[in-house]
């Protein structure tokens, strides 16, 4: 625990030192991603099937729109934009992951290697977090007001996490070297990076898997860049 | 042979047989149909449950409409969305209206608890749920019932928070028709004892809701089932739980729990499909280990049920049966022969009277009677005279002798010669086609020896009487039981079978109270002979050489009964018994006719017995 609370506070303070470095130097840059309505996230559209027998009764209301009605993702949870920069070595910085509402907030990250996750349950009952295909990282209780439990991410790769007791609770960790920021998208689709100078490659994550097209960013010291064109992430999907 | 009786008991050992078949037959058929009833049972109350808790979430939703059409709420959300943290001003609206909307839904699809949910999934507010309150960014938006609510869909689902199952009931709210909905509102019910009462009393069912491998409630739709069968059944949750039919198609078949147990389990749907969450039905097997099950596993309905009357009414029946033959085959036979001996006894009667007795008593009777014809052959007991319709029965008419008679109405009225006592030939001997039942009538044996009578002396020159029985019959001819109807009489053994005089015998034997005849003199046996002629009396053949001296015992008797035979003379005699013989041979056929002396009424008398046999 101990080692936790140091390594988590030699995080806070690097973190500290590259935002006040890097403020001198960082610009800022501005971007939409479009088409998030084609992306549904699987554990719904799973539920909704009537043969999973997850539900007794299913319907629309009759007053909402059919446009309406799509499961779409929600953005700020589902649809992680990371900027990467070839060759950039940043300190990994922890994070943390919220296990509550039936979910991990959020369902899809993307860190650079060595990144800390910490899962923290935030409902009043307990929940046993497992990551899939892992032996090391076996279920678990992770029960209310526990201290989180943390995982280390490895050089590179994909990763699943679950909940033994709540189907629902999914998340997907995409581990990629080079990873400066990540964003989450609002409802509006609009996300923002603070990035040191530099060139960068945004990429999309629904999923664990990327969305969209991976767009090129120049960022200068102390400027604004507002991308042109939005990331559409729904491009492709089915 | 007590062939009724032994009828009756094979009749009541097939009856008591059959009983036992059908009891045992019985048994094994309700405890089929039972188990099969019981499955049956179970499947309905695995469905009816199914059903009732589908049309609960049903009604649930429906009630849950006043909440997603409430101002109060739909201004909370509209406030909440999109801000980074939700307004204080939002969470209290949110609370009133969640507070409100509570009391105007139904008592019965009330939620336990109510959650207001902004767009992104985060809880506004919560009505009776304050373990979120502590929880700054509690949300219930990554649940897909939730999920659906929020985009537009009508939902029930089934969770599992910490072991216990909640019914879940979601609404989107609603703001403007041109926007996507502004939130969502969602009722949990807890299902806990009451719940599983409610759903207990609606189906009459007998059921447990488990999840994570316990059971989390349960409730009895029986009066008198037992309890401890849904906890055998809940201890059986780790068994069923891997069972790969049941976590397919959800439903398990019809497993055995405890003793007397059968239960059906089944998923919940929802979330819960996933989290090990179902119910259990359960029902008691009423099993009748045997035919005396019936007895041990009836309450008072059952035994009221019974047709005692009938029961009675066999049982007497039966009663009736088994006494009514015994009597009839045993008690009568045996006090008819007990009466007999009696008479026997008392010298009412000689011979048992055969066509009195039935069945197996017939040929001991039978053999009682050849028995004490052998006796009297070897010289048993004097007998009085026997009585052919004692024996026989009704005999067929016989010619009155009162003809012989009537010189005895104190006038004789056939007079006529005697012979010389010296021209009285010897009696010839009897006709062996006679045999010795035709000496029955008591003329000879031992009845020969009259006590008032004079003793029988020896004739003239010294010559002994001839013997006054049969000659002795042919050996196999002896003591064959009488046919009925017929002309033999067993009497043959009143003569002795030792040809000896039978007045020797009859001095040391007490006086006999029956009616004899005393032995003719032998003046009047050669009186007739000589009447007769010789060569009338050697002409005679068979029987006819017999009457001589049978007309010297008539004379005999008249004398003893004070009776006059002036008059009656062998001629006379011997002229009537041949004219009675005729008629009798014309009328029965028979090859001859014995006569024989008796006292009738005081009076000598003769008889007449048909003789069939040569």
């Amino acid at each position: 625990m101990n080692e936790f609370r140091f390594r988590l506070r030699m995080g806070l303070i690097s973190l500290l030192a590259l935002v006040l470095c890097g403020a001198a130097l960082a610009g800022t840059v501005r971007g939409r991603v479009t088409g998030h309505v084609k992306l549904i996230p699987e554990v719904y559209s799973a539920a909704a099937k009537p043969k999973a027998h997850r539900y007794a009764w299913r319907e629309p209301s009759p007053t909402v729109r059919p446009e309406f009605r799509v499961l779409s993702a929600n953005l700020s949870h589902d649809v992680c934009v990371a900027a990467l920069a070839s060759g950039a070595a940043t300190e990994p910085q922890p994070t943390l992951i919220r296990v509550t509402g039936g979910q991990m907030i959020p369902t899809t990250i993307v860190v650079a290697p060595k990144t800390q996750l910490s899962f923290s349950n935030r409902d009043p009952f307990p929940h046993r977090i497992y990551q899939v295909g892992s032996d090391a990282w076996k279920p678990a209780d992770l029960n209310a007001g526990s201290p989180p439990r943390a995982w280390t991410a490895p050089p590179t790769g994909v990763f699943e996490f679950r909940d033994e007791l709540f189907p629902s609770v999914r998340l997907h960790v995409v581990v990629e070297s080079g990873v400066v920021a990540i964003a989450y998208p609002g409802s509006d689709g609009a996300f923002s990076f603070d990035l040191p100078a530099g060139d960068y490659v945004l990429k999309a994550f629904f999923e664990g898997k990327p969305v969209g097209k991976p767009t090129s960013v120049p960022v200068k010291a102390k400027g604004l860049l507002k991308l042109k064109d939005p990331i559409d992430v729904g491009a492709g999907a089915k | 042979m007590m062939i009724l009786s032994r009828l009756w008991y094979v009749l009541l050992a097939l009856v008591l047989g059959v009983s036992l078949y059908v009891v045992y037959v019985a048994v094994g058929q309700f405890n089929r149909r039972n188990h099969v009833a019981m499955n049956e049972a179970l499947a309905a109350d695995s469905q009816v449950v199914r059903w009732s808790l589908q049309i609960d979430s049903r009604r649930r939703l429906d009630a849950l409409l006043v909440g997603a059409v409430d101002k109060g709420l739909q201004d909370s959300l509209v406030g909440a969305n999109g801000k980074p943290k939700v307004p204080e001003k939002s969470k209290t609206t949110a609370t009133k209206a969640l507070a409100s909307i509570h009391e105007k839904i139904p008592e019965e699809y009330r939620g336990d608890v109510m959650f207001a949910i902004d767009r992104d999934g985060r809880v506004v507010a919560n009505y009776g749920f304050p373990q979120a309150d502590s929880i700054g960014d509690f949300e219930l938006g990554g649940y897909p019932a939730t999920f659906d609510a929020l985009h537009g869909y009508l939902r029930d689902d089934c969770w599992v928070w910490g072991g216990r199952i909640y019914r879940v009931s979601a609404r989107p709210v609603e703001y403007d028709v041109s926007q996507p909905p502004v939130g969502a509102i969602v009722a949990i019910r807890e299902v806990d004892g009451r719940f599983a009462k409610e759903i207990s009393k609606l189906t009459r069912a007998n059921i447990a809701f488990f999840a994570a491998g316990q059971r989390v409630s349960s409730a009895s739709g029986d009066e008198g089932f037992d309890e401890r069968i849904l906890e055998a059944a809940a201890d059986k949750l780790g068994e069923i739980s891997g069972d790969e039919g049941f976590q397919e198609s959800g439903r398990s078949g019809i497993l055995p729990v405890g003793e007397d147990g059968a239960a059906i389990y089944a998923r919940l749907e929802g979330d819960s499909w996933l989290q090990g969450a179902g119910f259990v039905v359960a029902r008691s097997t009423t099993t009748i280990d045997g035919p005396l099950g019936f007895l041990t596993g009836a309450d008072d309905k059952d035994k009221a049920n019974v047709s005692w009357l009938l029961i009675v009414v066999a049982v007497l029946l039966s009663v009736a049966g088994g006494v009514g033959f015994s009597v009839l085959e045993v008690t009568l036979p045996r006090r008819e022969l007990k009466l007999q001996a009696a008479r026997l006894k008392k010298g009412e009667i000689d011979l048992l009277q055969l066509a009195r007795f039935r069945a197996g008593y017939r040929p001991i009777a039978t053999d009682l009677n050849a028995g004490i014809e052998r006796v009297a052959e070897k010289g048993g007991a004097p007998r009085k005279q026997a009585d052919l319709e004692q024996i026989l029965g009704p005999v067929p008419a016989q010619p009155s002798m009162s003809a012989f008679s009537l010189p005895g109405d104190s006038q004789p009225s056939m007079p006529g010669p005697t012979s010389g006592p010296g021209s009285m030939p010897k009696p010839p001997p009897s006709s062996p086609g006679v045999g010795p039942r035709a000496g029955l009538v008591g003329i000879g044996g031992p009845t020969g020896a009259p006590a008032s009578g004079p003793a029988a002396p020896s004739g003239p020159g010294g010559r002994p009487p001839p013997p006054r029985s049969r000659p002795k019959p042919p050996p196999g001819a002896r003591a064959k039981p009488p046919a009925p109807g017929g002309a033999q009489v067993g009497g043959a053994a009143a003569a002795p079978a030792d040809g000896a005089p039978p007045s020797l015998r009859g001095q040391s034997e007490p006086p006999d109270e029956t009616t004899r005849v005393a032995q003719a003199p032998d003046e009047v046996i050669q009186q007739a002979a000589a009447t007769s002629g010789g060569g009338a009396t050697d002409a005679m053949n068979g029987p006819e050489a017999d009457w001589p001296r049978v007309f010297a015992d008539f004379v005999s008797t008249k004398k003893q009964c004070g009776e006059s035979v002036e008059g009656l003379t062998f001629e006379k005699f011997e002229h009537t018994l041949r004219k009675n013989r005729d008629a009798l041979i014309a009328r029965h056929g028979c090859k001859h006719v014995k006569f024989t002396v008796y006292i009738k009424e005081g009076r000598a008398s003769l008889k007449a017995t048909p003789v069939k046999d040569a």
